[in-house]
């Protein structure tokens, strides 16, 4: 794993995003290298579920770039002249005219578009179906793909991971435990054959037992392949298995080293490891 | 009692459509009852360009439906597309608002371009029997019940065994989860709104058959009553609406036989406040628990 020949998966540049008034990402730039666990820490409203949600396309920058494999997914910002016309009427305009009249920019990319070109997410908080079966939520974390034979080899695959899953593969997601749901949130973003697997807090709120299980199949996945940006507030163990990792705070990136180096970094210890670890 | 189940299968068809799009949107598409009007003149008009009204067959009947369901599923997507998607981040007091605005829109279109009571020709042979002594079968009731079977039935596959029905149930859920899953939410959205408008329109056409009158206010008294049966099943819940709406055709029915049917509506909203008061959900509706 040298630095320097390593490919770039995914390179933010830059990016700003406004949630109304509240400036909720201040010029982050931050790159994932191909093949590696790069992680993201930050306190709770660091702004880290809004990059997430911003590369997968639900929220919308108001300038800056998110490239993977060097594809722009994000859209050109709106133009001046557009920004006198009211929303809810700019929706009724097909988006085509609106552009030839210069309404709008070039649109990003939608958030099904982003998880067809390979970059899919274990949400927040878990957020599987739970009106659902463990299998149908499986069925649409391959919703963009269409190969049928692939998509049975990677259902074997991940029942492969988490044989708990396969014990429940008839059961509705919401009779689940926590640590399964949040298994099952993982196995269904692996199921959009992810270049780049997003995962939004993996640990929370669950048991220290289950998180470390979690966190050893989130490293095998790695090195099966599969490039991961992990977003933590347990920064213990995210810098344990990360290569890279960068500092979230209240919008702005502060840091950004190698893991092993913020291992030993008494500010994070003090931040976010607390004195107990 | 069979009539009371037709009714209810009425009910049932149009409360659907009102619980599909609550789920997806918890959105109360209060245009829903004058897409069903709309769709009563529109097998009308369409019966009479073809020429099946004055030779009325079975695939022509069958043909007049299926028109009538295209016609309505391409008008509920376009209210949808309209009045809704560009309101979507909006309030939901926005959104019900407009939903009344449209239906008023388009219930004063219809009296414009339909003027009032129209009646509808009989394109069904409609005979009595009596299988058994005290027990009489309308046809018009046997027709309505198998044609309502047969479009719950395919419903029910739509919804549980396809990945379009997988998606729908993801999306009420979690829009944002959906999005992220790669589904297209605002396409997912919008084939809701066709189906849920094109049951609507079967439901007008067998509901014209049976009553050989339609009126452009139809939509006002037919859509409320299902909203009712939505309700009363839990609006959101599928097959809460099928229930509500054969609770609610049973319990009129069976009021205008035995008390009076000037009683009918005063019993049937009473049913609602009563169940409500014990089942706020609704008898089948969830009330969602979530585990962290």
């Amino acid at each position: 794993m040298s630095g320097t020949d390593q490919r770039i998966a995914l390179q933010i540049t830059d990016l700003n995003v406004f949630y109304g008034p509240i400036h909720a990402l201040k010029g982050v730039s931050l790159a994932v290298a191909e093949g590696q666990i790069t992680t993201l820490l930050g306190a709770n409203g660091a702004g880290k579920t809004t990059l997430l949600r911003t590369i997968s396309g639900l929220n919308s920058p108001s300038s800056g770039s998110i490239r993977l494999f060097g594809e722009d997914l994000t859209g050109d910002p709106p133009p001046a002249r557009g920004a006198s016309i009211p929303p809810s009427l700019l929706s009724l305009v097909p988006h085509r005219v609106a552009r030839v009249l210069g309404w709008v920019g070039r649109p990003g990319l939608a958030p099904d578009e982003i998880v067809a070109r390979g970059i899919s997410q274990s949400p927040e908080g878990r957020q599987v179906f739970p009106n659902l079966t463990v299998r149908e939520n499986l069925q649409l974390g391959a919703y963009v793909r269409s190969d049928t034979a692939g998509i049975a080899a990677d259902l074997s695959r991940v029942l492969g991971l988490w044989p708990r899953l396969r014990e429940r593969l008839d059961q509705l997601a919401g009779t689940l435990s926590g640590g399964e749901q949040q298994m099952l949130a993982i196995a269904r973003a692996m199921m959009a054959r992810p270049k780049v697997l997003l995962l939004d807090e993996p640990s929370l709120g669950l048991a220290p037992v289950i998180v470390a299980g979690i966190f050893e199949t989130i490293s095998e996945i790695n090195r099966e392949g599969t490039t991961v940006l992990l977003v933590e507030q347990n920064a213990h163990l995210a810098l344990r298995v990360a290569t890279m990792a960068y500092v979230l705070e209240t919008g702005e990136i502060q840091k950004c080293a190698p893991a092993a180096e913020l291992r030993d970094d008494p500010a994070i210890r003090d931040a976010y490891l607390g004195g107990g670890h | 009692m069979l009539n009371g189940l037709s009714l209810g299968a009425i009910y049932a068809l149009i409360a659907l459509g009102y619980t599909m799009v609550y789920g997806t949107l918890q959105l109360i598409n209060f245009a829903h009852g004058e897409v069903y009007m709309i769709g009563a003149f529109a097998s009308l008009y369409l019966a009479r360009w073809t020429g099946v009204e004055e030779n009325p067959t079975l695939p022509g009947v069958a043909l007049v439906g299926l028109g009538a369901m295209i016609f309505c599923a391409a008008l509920g997507m376009t209210i949808e597309r309209v009045a809704y998607r560009p309101l979507r981040k909006s309030s939901r007091l926005n959104i019900l608002i407009t939903a009344i605005g449209v239906s008023l829109l388009l219930q004063n279109l219809g009296l414009m371009m339909f003027g009032a009571i129209q009646s509808f020709p009989t394109l069904l042979p409609e005979t009595q029997w009596e299988p058994l002594p005290g027990l009489h079968l309308r046809s018009t009731d046997v027709v309505t019940l198998s044609v309502t079977l047969v479009l719950m039935f395919g419903l029910h596959h739509l919804v549980e065994r396809t990945q379009f029905g997988r998606a729908m149930r993801a999306v009420s859920h979690s829009r944002d989860t959906a999005a992220m899953m790669g589904i297209p939410v605002d396409r997912v959205v919008s084939i809701t709104f066709a189906v849920g408008s094109a049951l609507a329109a079967a439901a007008a056409l067998l509901v014209a058959m049976d009553k050989h009158s339609i009126r452009p206010d139809m939509g006002a008294t037919g859509g409320l009553k299902a909203f009712v049966a939505a309700v009363l099943g839990g609006i959101g819940s599928i097959p809460g609406a099928v229930a509500g709406g054969f609770l609610l055709g049973l319990c009129e029915t069976l009021v205008s036989g035995y008390l009076a049917s000037t009683w009918r509506d005063a019993i049937a909203f009473g049913v609602l406040i009563f169940i409500l008061l014990f089942r706020p959900a609704g008898l089948l509706g969830r009330s969602t628990v979530e585990k962290v």
